[in-house]
């Protein structure tokens, strides 16, 4: 069946266009034009709307563990469970694994990233994003506090060795990259250890946090994973020293590629009466000034929600900020991790400063190819708080209506008032199509052109950003339509993106020792097989660089 | 024919539960279509567990990682390994071999409310604190007094024994809390998550509750990131709501409310027989043909079990998560409760659909 979106406003920096046209569709890929005399089965008339690839969301905790133990410690967030339900932005999202497919795709979000998934509990993440509708997914694996990764490291195991033993990660997790969260940190907590920074060594395994995360960078790189090591760094939220943590992070990548994620929460100083300060225009220079890195922001919104994070560090020191007052610690196989609640309040300092250091980082990061888009859903503010924040990138006025209501100390530690940048369609475009595709390696979304898959979001446009980007007027998924006027009008299943590099042979019965000696477990519990998911096609491998 | 019961149900309860994942899944999802309510058969037993769980948070360890990690590990309760005997060999056998604070340092147990001269099987040296059943709660109450280092007046144990025991507690390099989420109630297992938390102020200690097997605990995971809630969810209104009285199978039909009963049990060939309280409405039992053969139902689908007739997931509480089984090869060719329930929940869709035409 061929499709015509026809006469809307394309905006599709890949391919450089913005301006008024067509995009054809046919079994689910964009074609070119057909010649005279073959007419579209279906015309979908986007006159006076604006026209887009289908949006990628390349960091957003969705599925796994973690946040499952998050729904289960918090039932109150959920919508059934209130009967006042609109004062939580949970609550809204429901974030069943339902809604959450059905919520994106409202939005013109048509694949999305889940970046934290353990290699131990792959199996219980794909099973989730196999139930979430719509959209296509994927997942990062995470390494770095894991026991045979440091001891291969303290033992000075061969280049070669620690790239079979990644490969293996990924391709048994069915992953699409690898993330780093608190290299160490969460090895060194176990050890009782309360604070861990970049230069600082995992007790019994004598290497510090910036040997492990230049050691994965490496591998990731050698491997031709093509999504560069995504980084959560040491020592997120503390004043001062996240600062340091991330700019030592930053000059450590030295030429090769690496992605820096939710960088709002390491934007902090330590300066002013309550020793809390914006070192926005800092980091945001060094990430201008540092151009094998890229980074995502984290945005913080006000109002309640969860963090959920593999930092089990992290998550133990932000426990007594809890509210409701009660958190999950985990205590798992590598990096555990953790679930603390958090409302952000707009009366307070801090998540005010909080709140206006991620749109400093937004605005003063030139490079739109080079700052992604994220909330770090839901730790900085659930994905359901998109919308505004698109509103509040590409209107100055929105921004000043917003910085009113902060208490007066906010606006006097921040630029944000003094910041005139407003992110044009073509900046928003680029930031969350084009910009993400090129990072995860997956050519074939992100733009409109000649055998992209047919995911395009169609937003009507109008003064109210918000109301634009919330509620999409059409949204195609492999080239079906799933959503009219921001309703859903069609429950499809998306598949989820994977790479399968081949694990060494040597390497894999390496691995079955290990696992069953070490942990006593059979390493094939670790495989996520296909027949599991109960879907066909589950999963799209997408290729290594060559 | 099980279609159309479930059309003409007023409130259908799928319950058993007692299956492969993918057939919860499949439950779940018809559930949604039929507005049903889904319940599993040992729900109430890990309840208590979860409710202290999400209402005071709580240090959560993975076995693996507590084999390999834990000096200290505290039983509490008569049985703790009663939901799966196997945990106990695989946690204590070893020694660990993680950590500078705790490799080299064997392992000690104590077990608090052991049964005296009981032994655990692969642990080196059990160390019995008697104590009745009924007394446990103020024990740990007492032990977390003695922890934080506050008063605490007589109790069921002198008071220098609590002493010693939190001191041992204190002096852990990594411990681990280990009970039977079914012979705590809720109080009970809520002072000795915050026993454990209290002990972190110093010292690294986690918990782990052992949960009865035939995937209570799993389909209380499949069921949270389905319906936002750890199962007794009813679709009756569209949206899923949880009530874990409202909604209890049981409780549904003996009070009439329920007209329908899909029982799923597929992990055994040989039972367990239904409870009587299923035999007042009309039954569909999805099971194998052995067992399924026995009961009064009004519908039977002879079906497989994963791990011997075909591949499925099981949650696997050695791993602490889901993982993969495969077909043994002998397999009796049945077709999977998924399928089955897959097959109903199409029937009412396509007669949700004809009927809307």
């Amino acid at each position: 069946m061929l499709t015509q979106l026809k006469g809307g406003h394309v905006v599709d920096p890949a391919n450089d266009r913005d301006g008024v046209g067509d995009v054809f569709i046919e079994d689910g890929h964009v074609v070119e034009a057909p010649g005279e005399g073959r007419r579209p089965d279906e015309v979908i008339d986007c006159t006076g709307l604006i026209v887009m690839a289908g949006a990628i969301d390349i960091h957003s905790h969705i599925a796994g563990g973690h946040v499952n133990t998050a729904r289960l410690l918090l039932p109150e967030f959920h919508r059934a469970h209130q009967a006042r339900p609109a004062l939580t932005p949970l609550g809204q999202v429901g974030w069943t694994t339902e809604e959450t497919g059905l919520r994106y795709a409202a939005m013109g979000f048509t694949t999305v990233v889940e970046p934290a998934m353990a290699p131990q509990s792959a199996l219980h993440a794909h099973m989730e994003l196999a139930d979430t509708p719509i959209i296509d997914k994927a997942t990062l694996v995470v390494l770095g506090n894991d026991d045979l990764l440091m001891r291969m490291i303290r033992d000075g195991e061969s280049e070669a060795a620690i790239e079979d033993y990644v490969a293996w990660t990924v391709s048994n997790s069915r992953a699409l990259g690898v993330k780093c969260i608190n290299a160490g940190g969460s090895a060194a907590f176990k050890e009782n250890v309360r604070k861990f920074d970049f230069d600082d060594v995992v007790p019994d395994y004598g290497v510090s946090s910036r040997r492990i995360v230049k050691t994965l960078q490496g591998a990731v790189n050698r491997l031709g994973i093509p999504h560069p090591l995504h980084v959560h760094c040491n020592n997120l939220g503390v004043p001062g020293d996240s600062a340091a943590s991330i700019e030592a992070t930053i000059k450590a990548a030295e030429g090769l590629p690496l992605h820096l994620a939710h960088i709002q929460f390491y934007g902090y100083g330590a300066e002013g009466s309550r020793k809390f300060s914006s070192q926005g225009q800092h980091l945001a220079d060094l990430v201008n000034s540092t151009r094998e890195v890229t980074v995502d922001i984290g945005q913080v919104m006000f109002g309640p929600t969860v963090t959920i994070s593999s930092d089990e560090l992290r998550q133990f020191a932000g426990r007594g900020q809890a509210s409701p007052k009660k958190s999950i610690i985990m205590d798992h196989e590598g990096n555990g991790g953790g679930v603390v609640p958090m409302e952000y309040k707009q009366k307070s300092y801090f998540n005010a400063l909080q709140w206006a250091i991620g749109l400093e980082l937004f605005l003063l990061i030139e490079d739109p190819t080079r700052v992604f888009f994220t909330t770090d859903h839901p730790n900085g503010a659930p994905f359901t708080t998109y919308p505004d924040i698109f509103a509040l990138l590409m209107d100055r006025g929105v921004r000043q209506r917003w910085l009113d209501a902060l208490p007066k100390s906010v606006v006097k530690m921040t630029t944000l008032p003094e910041i005139e940048r407003e992110y044009t369609l073509k900046e928003i475009a680029t930031m969350t199509r084009a910009a993400p595709a090129r990072l995860l390696g997956t050519p074939d979304r992100g733009h409109l052109g000649k055998g992209a898959v047919g995911d395009v979001a169609v937003y009507r446009p109008g003064e109210d950003k918000a109301q634009m980007f919330g509620r999409a007027a059409y949204v195609l998924k492999d080239g079906q339509l799933v959503v009219k006027d921001g309703a859903v009008v069609r429950r499809t299943f998306g598949r989820t993106l994977t790479l399968r590099p081949e694990p060494d042979k040597a390497m894999v019965k390496r691995l079955d020792r290990y696992f069953d000696e070490s942990y006593g477990l059979p390493s094939r519990w670790f495989e996520v097989p296909d027949h599991a998911l109960g879907r066909e096609n589950p999963f799209k491998v997408m290729p290594c660089r060559t | 024919m099980a279609a159309n019961l479930v059309r003409a149900s007023r409130l259908p309860v799928i319950t058993g539960l007692q299956a492969d994942l993918s057939a919860i899944r499949a439950a779940i999802e018809l559930a949604r279509i039929a507005g049903a309510v889904v319940d599993h058969r040992s729900s109430q037993a890990i309840y208590p567990a979860i409710r202290a769980i999400r209402d005071c948070g709580a240090f959560l360890g993975a076995p693996a990682e507590m084999r390999r990690r834990a000096d200290r590990v505290l039983l509490v309760g008569r049985e703790p390994f009663a939901g799966d005997p196997d945990l106990a060999e695989f946690l204590l056998k070893s020694e660990p071999d993680l950590g500078v604070r705790t490799r080299g340092h064997g392992r000690a147990v104590v077990w608090l409310g052991g049964e005296p001269g009981a032994t655990l099987p692969g642990a080196a040296s059990v160390e019995i604190v008697e104590c009745a059943e009924a007394a446990i709660p103020d024990v740990l109450a007492m032990l977390r007094a003695g922890v934080a280092g506050h008063r605490f007046g007589p109790g069921p144990l002198p008071a220098e024994t609590i002493a010693d025991l939190a001191d041992w507690l204190k002096g852990a390099g990594f411990g681990c809390a280990v009970f039977a989420a079914t012979e705590m109630d809720e109080l009970t297992a809520e002072m000795l998550l915050g026993l454990v938390g209290d002990l972190n102020g110093e010292t690294r200690f986690s918990t782990l509750p052992v949960f009865p097997g035939g995937e209570a605990y799993g389909a209380a995971l499949a069921a949270t990131w389905s319906t936002g809630f750890p199962l007794r969810v009813s679709f009756g209104r569209g949206e899923p709501e949880h009530d874990p009285q409202i909604f209890a199978a049981e409780r549904l039909v003996r009070s009439g409310e329920a007209d329908l009963v899909v029982d799923i049990s597929t992990l055994t060939t040989t039972g367990p027989a239904l409870p009587d309280w299923t035999r007042g409405v009309p039954l569909i039992a999805l099971g194998s043909a052995e067992v399924v053969a026995g009961l009064p139902a009004r519908v039977a689908f002879g079906v497989g079990t994963a791990g011997r007739d075909h591949d499925g997931v099981l949650f696997n509480a050695r791993f602490g998560s889901f993982a993969p089984v495969s077909a043994s090869g002998e397999g009796s060719g049945a077709p999977s409760a998924a399928a089955v329930l897959h097959a109903v929940s199409a029937l009412l869709l396509s007669a949700e659909a004809s009927a809307a035409a």
